[in-house]
Protein backbone atom coordinates (compact mmCIF):
# COMPACT_ATOMS: atom_id res chain seq x y z
CA UNK A 1 0.00 0.00 0.00
CA UNK A 2 2.92 2.31 0.58
CA UNK A 3 3.59 3.00 -3.14
CA UNK A 4 -0.15 3.61 -3.65
CA UNK A 5 -0.26 6.09 -0.82
CA UNK A 6 2.84 7.82 -2.20
CA UNK A 7 1.03 8.10 -5.53
CA UNK A 8 -1.83 9.66 -3.67
CA UNK A 9 0.44 12.16 -1.98
CA UNK A 10 1.67 13.12 -5.44
CA UNK A 11 -1.93 13.74 -6.53
CA UNK A 12 -2.52 16.08 -3.58
CA UNK A 13 0.67 17.99 -4.38
CA UNK A 14 -0.55 18.45 -7.95
CA UNK A 15 -3.89 19.74 -6.66
CA UNK A 16 -2.03 22.24 -4.48
CA UNK A 17 0.26 23.26 -7.34
CA UNK A 18 -2.80 23.81 -9.53
CA UNK A 19 -4.52 26.02 -6.94
CA UNK A 20 -1.37 27.99 -6.16
CA UNK A 21 -0.64 28.45 -9.87
CA UNK A 22 -4.08 30.00 -10.31
CA UNK A 23 -3.45 32.35 -7.38
CA UNK A 24 -0.12 33.26 -9.03
CA UNK A 25 -1.99 33.89 -12.29
CA UNK A 26 -4.41 36.21 -10.50
CA UNK A 27 -1.53 38.21 -9.03
CA UNK A 28 0.94 38.26 -11.93
CA UNK A 29 -1.16 37.70 -15.04
CA UNK A 30 0.63 34.54 -16.11
CA UNK A 31 1.32 31.01 -14.85
CA UNK A 32 4.85 30.20 -13.67
CA UNK A 33 5.19 26.77 -12.05
CA UNK A 34 8.80 27.26 -10.91
CA UNK A 35 8.04 30.55 -9.18
CA UNK A 36 4.85 29.08 -7.68
CA UNK A 37 6.75 26.14 -6.18
CA UNK A 38 9.54 28.40 -4.90
CA UNK A 39 7.09 30.82 -3.27
CA UNK A 40 5.16 27.97 -1.66
CA UNK A 41 8.26 26.33 -0.24
CA UNK A 42 9.57 29.67 1.06
CA UNK A 43 6.32 30.59 2.78
CA UNK A 44 5.16 27.25 4.21
CA UNK A 45 7.74 24.62 3.35
CA UNK A 46 6.44 21.24 2.23
CA UNK A 47 3.15 22.01 4.00
CA UNK A 48 2.34 24.29 1.07
CA UNK A 49 1.81 21.19 -1.04
CA UNK A 50 0.80 18.45 1.37
CA UNK A 51 -0.74 18.33 4.82
CA UNK A 52 -3.20 16.00 6.51
CA UNK A 53 -6.06 18.54 6.28
CA UNK A 54 -5.34 19.10 2.57
CA UNK A 55 -5.60 15.35 2.03
CA UNK A 56 -8.73 15.14 4.18
CA UNK A 57 -10.49 17.92 2.26
CA UNK A 58 -9.64 16.23 -1.01
CA UNK A 59 -11.03 12.90 0.28
CA UNK A 60 -14.24 14.61 1.39
CA UNK A 61 -14.66 16.25 -1.98
CA UNK A 62 -13.66 13.44 -4.25
CA UNK A 63 -14.17 10.07 -2.61
CA UNK A 64 -17.91 9.54 -3.26
CA UNK A 65 -17.61 10.23 -6.98
CA UNK A 66 -14.14 8.77 -7.46
CA UNK A 67 -14.81 5.77 -5.23
CA UNK A 68 -17.84 4.58 -7.16
CA UNK A 69 -16.16 5.03 -10.53
CA UNK A 70 -14.46 1.58 -10.63
CA UNK A 71 -17.80 -0.09 -9.93
CA UNK A 72 -19.55 2.07 -12.55
CA UNK A 73 -16.82 1.42 -15.10
CA UNK A 74 -16.69 -2.34 -14.63
CA UNK A 75 -20.30 -3.19 -13.83
CA UNK A 76 -22.59 -0.53 -15.31
CA UNK A 77 -20.74 0.60 -18.43
CA UNK A 78 -20.51 -2.94 -19.91
CA UNK A 79 -24.31 -3.28 -19.78
CA UNK A 80 -24.91 -1.07 -22.79
CA UNK A 81 -21.59 -1.69 -24.46
CA UNK A 82 -22.62 -4.53 -26.73
CA UNK A 83 -25.64 -2.62 -28.05
CA UNK A 84 -23.59 0.51 -28.70
CA UNK A 85 -20.86 -1.42 -30.49
CA UNK A 86 -23.42 -3.27 -32.59
CA UNK A 87 -24.92 0.08 -33.60
CA UNK A 88 -21.54 1.52 -34.47
CA UNK A 89 -20.66 -1.55 -36.48
CA UNK A 90 -24.00 -1.41 -38.26
CA UNK A 91 -23.31 2.19 -39.28
CA UNK A 92 -19.72 1.57 -40.36
CA UNK A 93 -20.28 -1.80 -42.05
CA UNK A 94 -24.00 -1.72 -42.98
CA UNK A 95 -23.77 -4.49 -45.59
CA UNK A 96 -21.85 -7.07 -43.69
CA UNK A 97 -24.69 -8.32 -41.55
CA UNK A 98 -22.64 -8.11 -38.42
CA UNK A 99 -25.62 -7.36 -36.25
CA UNK A 100 -26.50 -11.03 -36.36
CA UNK A 101 -22.99 -12.28 -35.81
CA UNK A 102 -21.50 -10.27 -32.99
CA UNK A 103 -18.66 -12.71 -32.50
CA UNK A 104 -17.24 -11.78 -35.89
CA UNK A 105 -16.45 -8.23 -34.93
CA UNK A 106 -14.95 -8.85 -31.59
CA UNK A 107 -11.39 -7.68 -31.45
CA UNK A 108 -8.93 -10.45 -31.89
CA UNK A 109 -6.80 -10.86 -28.81
CA UNK A 110 -3.26 -10.15 -29.79
CA UNK A 111 -1.55 -13.19 -31.17
CA UNK A 112 1.82 -12.33 -29.67
CA UNK A 113 0.41 -12.14 -26.18
CA UNK A 114 2.12 -14.24 -23.61
CA UNK A 115 0.10 -17.42 -23.00
CA UNK A 116 0.46 -16.90 -19.29
CA UNK A 117 -1.46 -13.66 -19.48
CA UNK A 118 -4.15 -14.65 -21.94
CA UNK A 119 -7.68 -14.30 -20.75
CA UNK A 120 -10.92 -16.03 -21.57
CA UNK A 121 -12.90 -13.24 -23.18
CA UNK A 122 -11.61 -11.09 -25.98
CA UNK A 123 -11.81 -7.34 -26.00
CA UNK A 124 -14.69 -5.72 -27.78
CA UNK A 125 -13.40 -2.31 -28.73
CA UNK A 126 -12.11 -1.06 -32.05
CA UNK A 127 -12.79 -4.36 -33.72
CA UNK A 128 -11.09 -5.12 -36.98
CA UNK A 129 -9.92 -8.62 -37.59
CA UNK A 130 -12.01 -11.74 -37.09
CA UNK A 131 -10.33 -14.72 -35.54
CA UNK B 1 -23.45 14.31 -7.11
CA UNK B 2 -20.74 16.81 -7.98
CA UNK B 3 -23.16 19.76 -7.82
CA UNK B 4 -24.49 18.72 -4.41
CA UNK B 5 -20.91 18.36 -3.22
CA UNK B 6 -19.87 21.85 -4.33
CA UNK B 7 -19.27 23.12 -0.76
CA UNK B 8 -16.81 20.25 -0.26
CA UNK B 9 -15.13 21.05 -3.57
CA UNK B 10 -14.78 24.73 -2.67
CA UNK B 11 -13.30 23.80 0.71
CA UNK B 12 -10.77 21.56 -1.06
CA UNK B 13 -9.99 24.30 -3.60
CA UNK B 14 -9.33 26.84 -0.84
CA UNK B 15 -7.32 24.31 1.13
CA UNK B 16 -5.04 23.82 -1.87
CA UNK B 17 -4.52 27.50 -2.63
CA UNK B 18 -2.52 30.34 -1.13
CA UNK B 19 -5.68 31.83 0.37
CA UNK B 20 -5.31 29.78 3.56
CA UNK B 21 -2.10 29.93 5.55
CA UNK B 22 -0.72 29.11 8.97
CA UNK B 23 -2.80 27.27 11.55
CA UNK B 24 -6.42 26.08 11.32
CA UNK B 25 -6.41 26.04 7.55
CA UNK B 26 -9.50 23.84 7.36
CA UNK B 27 -11.59 26.32 9.36
CA UNK B 28 -10.17 29.16 7.23
CA UNK B 29 -11.25 27.28 4.11
CA UNK B 30 -14.74 26.65 5.50
CA UNK B 31 -15.08 30.34 6.39
CA UNK B 32 -13.96 31.42 2.88
CA UNK B 33 -16.35 28.93 1.29
CA UNK B 34 -19.40 30.37 3.04
CA UNK B 35 -18.32 34.00 3.52
CA UNK B 36 -20.76 35.17 0.83
CA UNK B 37 -23.66 33.07 2.02
CA UNK B 38 -24.73 29.47 2.47
CA UNK B 39 -25.35 29.02 -1.25
CA UNK B 40 -22.20 30.81 -2.43
CA UNK B 41 -20.43 27.53 -3.40
CA UNK B 42 -23.20 26.77 -5.88
CA UNK B 43 -22.98 30.18 -7.58
CA UNK B 44 -19.66 29.34 -9.24
CA UNK B 45 -21.22 26.49 -11.23
CA UNK B 46 -21.90 27.60 -14.79
CA UNK B 47 -23.08 25.77 -17.91
CA UNK B 48 -19.50 24.83 -18.77
CA UNK B 49 -19.21 22.94 -15.46
CA UNK B 50 -22.43 21.04 -16.10
CA UNK B 51 -21.21 20.09 -19.57
CA UNK B 52 -17.74 19.15 -18.28
CA UNK B 53 -19.20 16.94 -15.52
CA UNK B 54 -21.47 15.22 -18.01
CA UNK B 55 -18.60 14.56 -20.40
CA UNK B 56 -16.22 13.50 -17.62
CA UNK B 57 -18.50 10.82 -16.24
CA UNK B 58 -20.09 9.65 -19.47
CA UNK B 59 -17.03 9.62 -21.68
CA UNK B 60 -14.07 8.89 -19.41
CA UNK B 61 -14.64 5.14 -19.20
CA UNK B 62 -15.08 4.86 -22.94
CA UNK B 63 -12.05 7.07 -23.55
CA UNK B 64 -9.91 4.90 -21.28
CA UNK B 65 -11.12 1.79 -23.08
CA UNK B 66 -10.37 3.31 -26.46
CA UNK B 67 -6.82 4.29 -25.52
CA UNK B 68 -6.13 1.13 -23.52
CA UNK B 69 -7.23 -1.18 -26.33
CA UNK B 70 -5.57 0.87 -29.07
CA UNK B 71 -2.26 1.09 -27.24
CA UNK B 72 -2.39 -2.55 -26.13
CA UNK B 73 -3.04 -3.70 -29.67
CA UNK B 74 -0.24 -1.51 -31.03
CA UNK B 75 2.20 -2.93 -28.45
CA UNK B 76 0.96 -6.51 -28.81
CA UNK B 77 -0.24 -7.05 -25.25
CA UNK B 78 -3.50 -7.80 -23.48
CA UNK B 79 -5.64 -4.82 -22.42
CA UNK B 80 -6.32 -4.05 -18.75
CA UNK B 81 -8.77 -6.24 -16.85
CA UNK B 82 -12.29 -5.02 -17.37
CA UNK B 83 -15.94 -5.84 -16.66
CA UNK B 84 -16.77 -9.45 -15.93
CA UNK B 85 -13.10 -10.43 -16.04
CA UNK B 86 -12.78 -8.92 -12.57
CA UNK B 87 -15.20 -11.46 -11.16
CA UNK B 88 -13.48 -14.41 -12.80
CA UNK B 89 -10.91 -16.49 -10.97
CA UNK B 90 -7.29 -15.42 -11.09
CA UNK B 91 -6.20 -19.06 -11.21
CA UNK B 92 -3.79 -19.72 -14.06
CA UNK B 93 -2.53 -16.15 -14.27
CA UNK B 94 1.21 -16.35 -13.93
CA UNK B 95 2.72 -12.99 -14.68
CA UNK B 96 6.10 -13.97 -13.28
CA UNK B 97 6.91 -16.33 -16.12
CA UNK B 98 6.10 -13.88 -18.93
CA UNK B 99 9.00 -12.86 -21.19
CA UNK B 100 10.77 -9.69 -20.13
CA UNK B 101 9.99 -7.87 -23.36
CA UNK B 102 6.30 -8.69 -22.95
CA UNK B 103 6.36 -7.36 -19.38
CA UNK B 104 8.01 -4.15 -20.62
CA UNK B 105 5.41 -3.66 -23.36
CA UNK B 106 2.60 -4.49 -20.92
CA UNK B 107 3.93 -1.93 -18.43
CA UNK B 108 4.28 0.66 -21.21
CA UNK B 109 0.65 0.12 -22.24
CA UNK B 110 -0.53 0.52 -18.63
CA UNK B 111 1.56 3.67 -18.35
CA UNK B 112 0.41 5.32 -21.57
CA UNK B 113 -3.33 4.68 -21.47
CA UNK B 114 -3.95 6.70 -18.25
CA UNK B 115 -1.77 9.50 -19.61
CA UNK B 116 -3.77 9.72 -22.82
CA UNK B 117 -7.23 9.41 -21.26
CA UNK B 118 -6.47 11.72 -18.31
CA UNK B 119 -5.05 14.36 -20.64
CA UNK B 120 -8.27 14.17 -22.60
CA UNK B 121 -10.24 14.47 -19.37
CA UNK B 122 -8.28 17.57 -18.38
CA UNK B 123 -8.91 19.13 -21.78
CA UNK B 124 -12.61 18.69 -21.06
CA UNK B 125 -12.63 19.64 -17.39
CA UNK B 126 -9.76 22.00 -16.53
CA UNK B 127 -11.31 25.16 -17.93
CA UNK B 128 -14.54 24.51 -16.00
CA UNK B 129 -12.56 23.76 -12.82
CA UNK B 130 -10.70 27.05 -13.17
CA UNK B 131 -14.02 28.82 -13.62
CA UNK B 132 -15.27 27.27 -10.38
CA UNK B 133 -12.03 28.27 -8.65
CA UNK B 134 -12.36 31.96 -9.56
CA UNK B 135 -16.13 32.18 -10.06
CA UNK B 136 -17.70 32.93 -13.45
CA UNK B 137 -17.47 36.73 -13.22
CA UNK B 138 -13.85 36.94 -12.12
CA UNK B 139 -12.83 34.28 -14.62
CA UNK B 140 -14.54 36.14 -17.48
CA UNK B 141 -12.89 39.39 -16.38
CA UNK B 142 -9.46 37.70 -16.29
CA UNK B 143 -9.98 36.17 -19.72
CA UNK B 144 -10.74 39.63 -21.10
CA UNK B 145 -7.85 41.30 -19.30
CA UNK B 146 -5.12 38.70 -19.86
CA UNK B 147 -6.04 37.69 -23.43
CA UNK B 148 -4.64 34.13 -23.24
CA UNK B 149 -3.46 32.28 -26.33
CA UNK B 150 -5.72 29.92 -28.21
CA UNK B 151 -4.36 26.80 -26.47
CA UNK B 152 -4.78 28.25 -22.97
CA UNK B 153 -8.19 29.58 -23.93
CA UNK B 154 -9.30 26.04 -24.85
CA UNK B 155 -7.60 24.03 -22.09
CA UNK B 156 -7.67 26.61 -19.31
CA UNK B 157 -4.65 27.85 -17.30
CA UNK B 158 -2.53 25.55 -15.10
CA UNK B 159 -3.33 22.60 -17.31
CA UNK B 160 -0.22 20.55 -16.44
CA UNK B 161 -0.83 19.95 -12.69
CA UNK B 162 -4.50 19.31 -13.43
CA UNK B 163 -3.55 16.64 -15.96
CA UNK B 164 -0.93 15.16 -13.60
CA UNK B 165 -3.54 14.82 -10.86
CA UNK B 166 -6.00 13.21 -13.26
CA UNK B 167 -3.40 10.73 -14.48
CA UNK B 168 -2.92 9.52 -10.91
CA UNK B 169 -6.66 9.35 -10.30
CA UNK B 170 -7.15 7.55 -13.61
CA UNK B 171 -4.53 4.97 -12.64
CA UNK B 172 -6.37 4.47 -9.37
CA UNK B 173 -9.86 4.06 -10.81
CA UNK B 174 -9.16 2.13 -13.97
CA UNK B 175 -6.01 0.17 -13.15
CA UNK B 176 -5.09 -0.20 -9.47
CA UNK B 177 -8.58 -0.84 -8.10
CA UNK B 178 -9.62 -3.38 -10.78
CA UNK B 179 -6.20 -5.06 -10.84
CA UNK B 180 -5.96 -5.55 -7.08
CA UNK B 181 -9.58 -6.69 -6.91
CA UNK B 182 -9.03 -9.18 -9.71
CA UNK B 183 -5.78 -10.62 -8.37
CA UNK B 184 -6.07 -10.37 -4.59
CA UNK B 185 -9.74 -10.23 -3.57
CA UNK B 186 -11.02 -13.58 -2.21
CA UNK B 187 -12.72 -15.38 -5.09
CA UNK B 188 -15.60 -16.63 -2.92
CA UNK B 189 -16.60 -13.07 -2.08
CA UNK B 190 -16.34 -11.52 -5.53
CA UNK B 191 -19.56 -9.82 -6.69
CA UNK B 192 -20.82 -6.51 -8.07
CA UNK B 193 -21.63 -5.47 -4.50
CA UNK B 194 -18.17 -6.20 -3.08
CA UNK B 195 -16.57 -4.48 -6.08
CA UNK B 196 -18.62 -1.38 -5.29
CA UNK B 197 -17.57 -1.30 -1.64
CA UNK B 198 -13.99 -2.29 -2.41
CA UNK B 199 -13.65 0.58 -4.90
CA UNK B 200 -15.22 3.03 -2.49
CA UNK B 201 -13.06 1.85 0.41
CA UNK B 202 -9.82 1.88 -1.55
CA UNK B 203 -10.50 5.36 -2.92
CA UNK B 204 -11.69 6.84 0.37
CA UNK B 205 -9.21 5.42 2.80
CA UNK B 206 -6.19 4.40 0.78
CA UNK B 207 -5.83 6.22 -2.50
CA UNK B 208 -8.03 9.31 -2.76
Amino acid sequence: MKPIFQGNVAAITQQALWGRSLDYLRQHGHVNYTATIRQGLQSEGLAAFFTGPKWFSRVLMNAPAQGTLPWFYNQVLPMGEEAVLRSVQAIIFPREGLLHEPHRFRVATVSTASPTLRRSNSAVFGATSPR
Amino acid sequence: MRFVGMPLEKIALFMNSTQVQGKSQLSQAVRLTFQEGAFAPYKVVGPSSMMAWFLQYSVMGVAFQFFDHSISEALGVEPAYYGRQLLESNQGIDTASSPVDYKARYAMARLLSPIMSASLESMVSNRAEVQRFFGPQQFAEMQTRLRPGIVTRITGPAFVPNAMRNIIMCQTSFLITPLTYKLYFPQDHKSASTLFWYGLGVNMFVVS
